[in-house]
């Protein structure tokens, strides 16, 4: 296997993001290393669907995707495919979306004419009287059952109306049913039963004088209503049309091909226009065209062309331009990509364009509010809001703020930095306000801002105060805990899991400091030997650090011990004094590396690694290791065949 | 492939409870879990009154072993003779101090303690209810069990059956209507069928779609399976929308609000579960509880033309809620006529599952908060399971547990919808950790 490995990574700490350009040609980049098969179909994560609808069709969508039944998270990095189904509830939810946000469009003229421009109407009109019974009728109506009110009203246009009735109720008819007839012109059209005080009728009216007769059926139990007040409201009439079949043609061309994010196929059109046709049968209001247009969004929002992100080029090859487009757009902002950069998809140099948006891309916001996600999952951030601690300096605000600071830190250190893996153990600073400086020593204002922390005691995420607080037992650091983490999140070590049935260790006695009560319970020559080896040595270069992650010197009168050693794999036995140092060898650690590389390949992928993935792990990570900045590896997996290729099956 | 398996949740290693796309009868549905409850306590043994709840013998059942017993109310379930598992000797763990009846009826399906309250005579579990343990392992199902109720509205000693967690009550859904509209969409009080009929024509188009992608041989196998699932949901969903129909509908529709009435007392339940069937089939939750009559049902039920007074003072053989009241004559017997009520209700629900083709999908409880309603007994409390979940059960047995704590079948409940522990074995200690951990093994296949 070759690889061809450029300039900018081999040796020298690569800090510019111009230079990412250096590998825009990318024919060559990745050589032929292996590209695993991936899946054409990618049904829309939530956050997608979201951001998709609203570009369609120009509003904010987020008050329907948050009926969305929400996907279990299972894993930190949980954005794999193989979750993201369309089972029956959210079929569901994405059915009555669809309804909603269709008639939502309908009935508003404005809506109406940003969304079908070709047909933007004038003249319309619509119809929403209120009456006050004292307006219609000499007497407050009062109802026995059997018996009816009646009036006449002049309908300006004929359309399905929705008639309100606010209802008086005495207290022998609470909590009872109550049914009403709508008679129009003396015939029955339809019925409905009384929810509480508000009675809703929806009937069909013709244009002219109509004679409008309520009936309330139902005695709910020999009680008596009053009617207090009747409005009305109609589907506003928009008015001509201006559209012909020519004009619904480009109009159905143009809003099927940005709701698929590709072109039409030819038997496509004629299957849209089939719909387009079908609205006037189903809806059939009499405005024939806006019945078109709200059938053809509905169907379009529950279409699985719209559902997923689907991939039909060839295995093998080269995504297509729009499916490489889109991929990108989605996996990284989890939003369809705009007009405007579809739009430059017919330019011959396609290759320098996709480097320049990618580049563009990687310093979008939505870029970093994805990525900040992840690296919350990552860190298991959530689990932050869980701290408690019976210190005076903490309270349930810090947890807060602890999860603030390593936002901000992961932000300044990316995408201002230009940071790499390296630095994220061993960076000299973090982002801090008033009170998280206080919990290092140091000085800051009142907003979250840069500040340097001591070199000899703090070096990136292994020393941050919300980590450190998270990961303590109690009123004890816990070793174990942040050995744990340390193992599992930052070096993506294996670890079983632990016996059923274990004792929370006692509290400390005598002249005991607490890291030798944790080794006389797990150390040498017990049973927990074999895990806590790996476990406790990292754990125990944080001693330093208190349950708030301060500073300190002594354990219970002792002098503080951070010392220990530990296995990596290319360095082999490494010892340490000083939780810096230890910082320092982690850093230098290809586990480190790697890891941190799979957890960025799983989010670009949306998958797990696999083992057909360990060249381009291997590559990244040796990347990595000389100094690729965080965002140029992003790049690098943006611009590699398994991202822009199709596998072979 | 199965959709069961097309998809594994987290470490316990769930499957996930669809119908494959051939048909309500399917062998890959997996299992639900549905519990109705009745108060009061049976007319079985107690005191010097005489059993006439169980069979007269344990062991193998039969339609004509039950049948022939027609002097006891179990005789009601002859049909399903072969469905049936009839547990005797369970009993519950904690006593009440306060109001039996609540304490009782919050043990059932929790097997937790009962916190208790004075003055007021309240009472709450101190732990989660089975059905919510259930659905909450099924998120796709939107992870919440259906709880369902009907009874009066009096503000006290109502729903005293599931729970969310210690202490977290559950209310009910008193009203069938409203349930299947809120499934629906609907906004309340539309009974457009014209909506559903759109929706039918709109399905069409979808399906329509998905199947032109499921034949496009560029598709993996694993693509096409999403889009078979995707395919099975809409059809699923289609069923809940289209299989009530509009008679039962508009039952629903013009009875809504009148569950509080006495009178309507088993018309809700039947309607509610006319709704279960219909649930179950296209799994819209995996589990489900239906509580009949309030804490303590006072419900003056009408049997064969005779109004029959309070059934908590029936239960009390006295004209009073308390100890002391004048006698009720016939009060046996019509405490006898009002559990035969409750079993043929339940055995409506049987029919309707079995017209489903679902009865043995699942797992359909028939329970008692109490023993017996005289002596308030907290042994022997009924549980008469009704279903194999898939074959988990072995079916067609009476089996007399002897005063066990009846944790113990719950927890073999819940291991029979599929649920599993991280090692991958049954759930076996659900409820108050004092309570000795285990399944009841003479119930499985």
């Amino acid at each position: 296997m070759m690889f061809y490995l450029l300039g900018a990574c081999s040796g020298e700490n690569t800090k510019n993001i111009e230079d990412l350009a250096e590998i825009a040609d990318f024919e060559d980049f990745w050589g032929d290393t292996e590209i695993v098969h991936s899946p054409r179909l990618h049904r829309l994560q939530h956050e997608q669907w979201k951001n998709a609808a609203s570009s369609l069709l120009s509003f904010d969508a987020t008050s329907y995707a948050n009926t969305f039944v929400q996907q279990p998270l299972l894993d930190p990095f949980s954005q794999y495919r193989e979750e993201y189904w369309v089972h029956p509830l959210l079929f569901h939810n994405y059915q009555i979306a669809a309804e909603q946000i269709a008639r939502g469009v309908r009935l508003e003229s404005e809506w109406y004419a940003e969304i079908v421009p070709q047909d933007a109407r004038e003249g319309g009109v619509s119809f929403s009287p209120v009456w006050d019974s004292d307006e219609l009728f000499e007497e407050e109506p009062i109802l026995l059952g059997g018996e009816s009110i009646s009036f006449s009203v002049d309908i300006p246009y004929g359309a399905p109306y929705l008639f309100s009735v606010l209802v008086g109720l005495e207290d022998i008819c609470l909590g009872q049913s109550a049914l009403f007839q709508l008679k129009v012109d003396g015939e029955v059209k339809t019925e409905s039963i009384l929810n509480d005080t508000d009675l809703s009728i929806r009937v069909e009216l013709e244009e002219g004088q109509s004679d409008i007769e309520f009936l309330f059926v139902h005695d709910c139990a020999q009680g008596f209503i009053s009617i207090e007040e009747i409005s009305a409201s109609g589907w506003p009439d928009l008015g001509e049309t201006r559209l012909d079949e020519e004009g619904i043609r480009i109009w159905l061309e143009a809003f099927t091909s940005s709701a698929f994010r590709r072109d039409l196929l030819d038997n496509e059109q004629e299957f849209w226009m089939d719909v387009f046709e079908q609205g006037a049968i189903e809806i059939a209001s009499g405005d024939d065209i806006a019945d078109g247009v709200e059938w053809v969004i509905s169907a379009v929002l529950q279409s699985p062309h719209f559902l997923y992100r689907i991939e039909y080029s060839p295995d093998g090859e080269p995504l297509s331009k729009a499916e490489l487009l889109t991929k990108l757009s989605f996996q990284i902002c989890n939003k369809p990509p705009d007009a405007q950069m579809m739009e430059q998809i017919e330019r011959e140099d396609f290759s320098r364009m996709y480097s320049e948006f990618l580049r563009d891309l990687l310093q979008q916001p939505c870029t970093k509010e994805s990525l900040e996600k992840r690296h919350d999952q990552w860190m298991f951030l959530s689990t932050y809001a869980n701290i408690f601690s019976e210190e005076d300096s903490w309270n349930p605000e810090l947890n807060t703020l602890f999860q603030q600071e390593f936002r901000a830190f992961m932000q300044q250190l990316i995408f201002e930095e230009k940071g790499t893996v390296h630095d994220l153990y061993t960076a000299d600073y973090t982002m801090a306000n008033a009170e998280i400086a206080a919990l290092y020593g140091e000085e800051a204002g009142d907003e979250f801002e840069k500040i340097q922390l001591n070199p000899e005691q703090r070096a990136g995420l292994l020393t941050m105060s919300g980590f450190l607080a998270r990961d303590s037992d109690g009123g004890y650091p816990s070793p174990i805990h942040r050995g744990m983490v340390i193992n599992w999140v930052f070096l993506c070590t294996e670890l079983p899991n632990p016996p059923d049935s274990v004792s929370p260790l006692p509290d400390v006695e005598g002249e005991m400091t607490h890291r030798e009560l944790v080794e006389s319970y797990t150390g040498e020559g017990t049973c927990g030997e074999s895990c806590h080896s790996i476990i406790n040595p990292p754990g125990y270069a944080l001693e330093s650090f208190d349950v708030l992650g301060r500073w300190r010197t002594e354990d219970n009168g002792k002098p503080i011990d951070a010392s220990g050693t530990f296995t990596f794999m290319d360095q082999g036995m490494v010892s340490w004094t000083s939780s810096v140092e230890f910082a320092q060898l982690l850093a230098q650690s290809r586990e480190a590396h790697q890891c941190y590389v799979g957890n960025l390949f799983s989010f670009v992928h949306g998958r797990e690694v696999e083992e057909e993935d360990e060249e381009t792990i291997f590559v990244l990570t040796e990347r990595s290791m000389r100094g690729r900045p965080i965002l140029g590896l992003l790049h690098d997996l943006l611009m590699s065949n398994g991202f822009r290729y199709r596998g072979e099956q | 492939m199965k959709r069961r398996t097309f998809l594994k949740i987290g470490t316990g290693g769930l499957a996930l409870p669809f119908l494959e796309g051939d048909g309500w009868a399917s062998d890959d549905i997996p299992p639900f879990l549905f519990v109705c409850r009745q108060a009061n306590g049976v007319t079985q043994a107690d005191g010097a009154e005489p059993d006439r709840f169980w069979p007269k013998q344990t062991g193998t059942i039969t339609q004509q072993s039950l049948a022939a017993d027609s002097d006891r109310v179990l005789s009601e379930l002859a049909p399903w003779a072969e469905h049936l598992l009839i547990c005797k000797g369970l009993r519950y763990a904690f006593p009440s101090n306060i109001n039996a009846h609540l304490a009782s009826g919050n043990q059932c399906l929790t097997a937790a303690k009962v916190w208790e309250e004075y003055p007021d005579a309240n009472s709450l579990a101190m732990g989660e209810s089975i059905d919510n343990y259930v659905a909450r392992h099924f998120p796709e199902h939107g992870g919440e069990p259906l709880t369902l109720y009907t009874g009066p509205r009096n503000g006290q000693l109502e729903e005293v059956l599931s729970y969310r967690g210690s202490k977290e009550l559950r209310a009910g859904e008193d009203d069938p209507w409203h349930t299947y509209q809120r499934m629906l969409g609907f906004q309340p009080s539309a009974l457009d069928h014209r909506v559903l009929e759109r929706r039918s024509s709109m399905n069409d188009l979808v399906l329509d779609q998905i199947h032109a992608l499921m034949n496009d041989t560029r598709f993996s196998s694993a693509d096409r399976q999403l889009l078979e699932l995707h395919f099975d949901s809409v059809r699923d969903f289609e069923r809940l929308a289209v299989q009530l129909s509009e008679d039962e509908a508009q039952q629903m529709a013009l009875h809504q609000g009148q569950g509080i009435l006495d009178d309507n007392r088993m018309l809700f339940a039947r309607m509610h579960m006319d709704l279960l069937a219909l649930v179950f089939s296209c799994g819209y939750t995996r589990a489900a509880t239906l509580q009949i009559g309030d804490g303590d049902d006072a419900t003056e039920y009408t049997i064969d033309g005779e109004r029959f007074p309070s059934f908590h003072w029936v239960s009390h053989r006295i004209y009073s809620d308390g100890e002391e009241g004048e006698s009720i004559q016939g009060a046996v017997e019509m405490h006898h006529k009002i559990d035969r009520l409750f079993a043929q209700t339940f055995g409506y629900h049987l029919s309707r599952l079995q017209e489903y083709g679902i009865l043995d999908r699942g797992v359909s409880v028939f329970c008692n908060d109490l023993g017996s309603g005289v002596s308030h007994s907290y042994y022997n409390v009924p549980f008469i399971l009704a279903g194999s979940a898939n074959g988990f059960f072995k079916t067609g047995q009476f089996i007399d547990f002897e005063g066990i704590y009846h944790n113990k079948i719950l927890n073999t409940l819940i291991s029979s919808t599929g649920v599993r522990n991280e090692e991958g074995g049954f759930i076996d200690n659900f409820g108050d950790p004092s309570l000795e951990p285990g399944v009841l093994e003479t119930l499985l296949a």
